[in-house]
């Protein structure tokens, strides 16, 4: 490849990276639960595919390797500054304004501090299948581990919200904010 | 080793996510329709997939994924239907509620009536909408009786305006018994039916005749109007597969 044509690439890539930057942060954010850490972990996923965008073998499968960059960008991370939680750096207000309705924020944390409380693992898969839209074979792919455990770490993760959240939906005056959110 | 709620609750998750094969989601599909308990777990389990999309949606956007996937949430409401979908494999549209026209196949069907429309064919077509596989699962003579006027509104209508129209009815599960000589609460309407129109065939699912007479020890007696096909669901999906339209009120 000469050095325009790998500009060329280098600059389409680029473009693709843009795109899902939203999407990547979204799920680093609720792995880590720092905003701060969150941007970080994505502009290092960015910089490493950036580096071994020669190792993707199949193009198809971009998404699933991008989020497979990230999620090693998170271990390491862990693995670093074990324990790696920074409690003042939390960010559980990402992406919402003041404008919102209070009661829609009210769930808004709730949701997100039972998904904090969930064991890593499940963690993962949980926000990579809901939030990401991933199948299970592409979750299996990007956190390295077989398909069944995905099965079965998503059904542990959601029937541990469906405990502790249900109480949500049956109060009468949460409906509103649910549909206004699902809408 | 793997308990049996783990288990449920794997199958699930994984029907909500799109992840079972054809033949798993047909017998949760059964277990769903029959099982008020089991209903309330897929719910409950679906609006906490809501709720976590919701919380990490930025506002303006849709909280749902990239939407590459078919994603059975849209369709839990079908019931039976989701199942029929992914069992033809073949592109289906929701159905939209056509203008009323005399040829028509749909347009007179009441508002809570299920159709599976392969998408292939158009709506209004009337050389190719004239097949239609209607499908009875409950006992319920209200619900038995409407589906009966609404097959013979639409046969008397095609009749008349001289395009023929072929139909199957189809009984299994607890639908059976519309077909069944000793229970059936419409067996005049039947007969009538099947006297004034040649192109009306009833069909008795024999998986339910066999579980009857398993479970209850009943050998299961059939109108004279009636025959028996090996499977309800087979039956419902051949036909999609050759472009009949399915109904279900």
């Amino acid at each position: 490849m000469n050095p325009i044509e790998r500009l060329c690439k280098r600059r389409e890539l680029g473009k693709h990276l843009e795109e899902r930057r939203g999407r990547l942060h979204r799920i680093a954010n609720s792995w880590c639960r720092s905003r701060s850490l969150a941007d970080d972990l994505v502009q290092e996923a960015f910089a490493k595919a950036l580096r071994h965008f020669g190792q993707l073998r199949e193009p198809q499968a971009f998404d699933a390797w991008l989020f497979h960059i990230l999620h090693h960008c998170w271990i390491d991370h862990c693995r670093r500054e074990r324990p790696c939680e920074d409690i003042d750096s939390f960010s559980n207000t990402t992406e919402l304004s003041a404008e919102q309705p209070q009661e829609r924020m009210d769930i808004v944390h709730r949701v997100r501090a039972a998904i904090a409380d969930l064991p890593v693992g499940q963690r993962e898969v949980l926000t990579l299948v809901d939030l990401a839209g991933f199948s299970y074979a592409e979750v299996a792919m990007i956190l390295e581990i077989p398909t069944g455990t995905v099965t079965s770490r998503i059904s542990r993760a959601r029937e541990a919200l469906r405990d502790q959240l249900m109480l949500l939906t049956e109060r009468p005056g949460n409906v509103v904010p649910i549909r206004i959110a699902r809408a | 080793m793997k308990d049996e709620f783990q288990s449920i609750s794997e199958t699930l998750n994984a029907y909500l996510d799109g992840e079972l094969d054809t033949e798993t989601i047909t017998r949760l599909e059964f277990q769903l329709a029959t099982d008020s308990r089991l209903q309330r777990h897929l719910n409950e389990l679906e609006q906490v997939r809501a709720l976590v999309r919701a919380a990490y949606t930025p506002i303006g956007e849709t909280a749902s994924p990239s939407g590459r996937r078919i994603s059975y949430r849209h369709l839990i409401g079908y019931g039976l239907a989701a199942t029929l979908l992914v069992g033809v494999g073949i592109g289906i549209e929701r159905w939209q509620r056509p203008a009323i026209s005399d040829y028509n196949l749909l347009a007179s069907l009441p508002s809570h009536a299920q159709v599976i429309q392969p998408a292939h064919l158009e709506v209004a077509a009337p050389a190719s909408a004239q097949r239609a596989i209607f499908h009875i699962v409950s006992a319920n003579p209200q619900s038995v009786k409407s589906t009966l006027e609404h097959v013979e509104l639409l046969l008397r209508r095609h009749h008349s305006s001289g395009k023929p129209l072929r139909v199957e009815i189809v009984a299994n599960a607890e639908g059976l018994d519309t077909l069944r000589a000793d229970t059936s609460p419409v067996r005049e309407q039947i007969a009538r039916l099947h006297k004034d129109y040649p192109n009306i065939a009833f069909l008795a699912c024999g998986t339910t005749i066999a579980r009857v007479k398993r479970e209850q020890g009943i050998d299961v007696k059939l109108l004279p109007q009636a025959s028996v096909t090996s499977s309800a669901l087979n039956q419902i999906l051949s036909r999609l597969r050759q472009g009949w339209v399915y109904i279900r009120i």
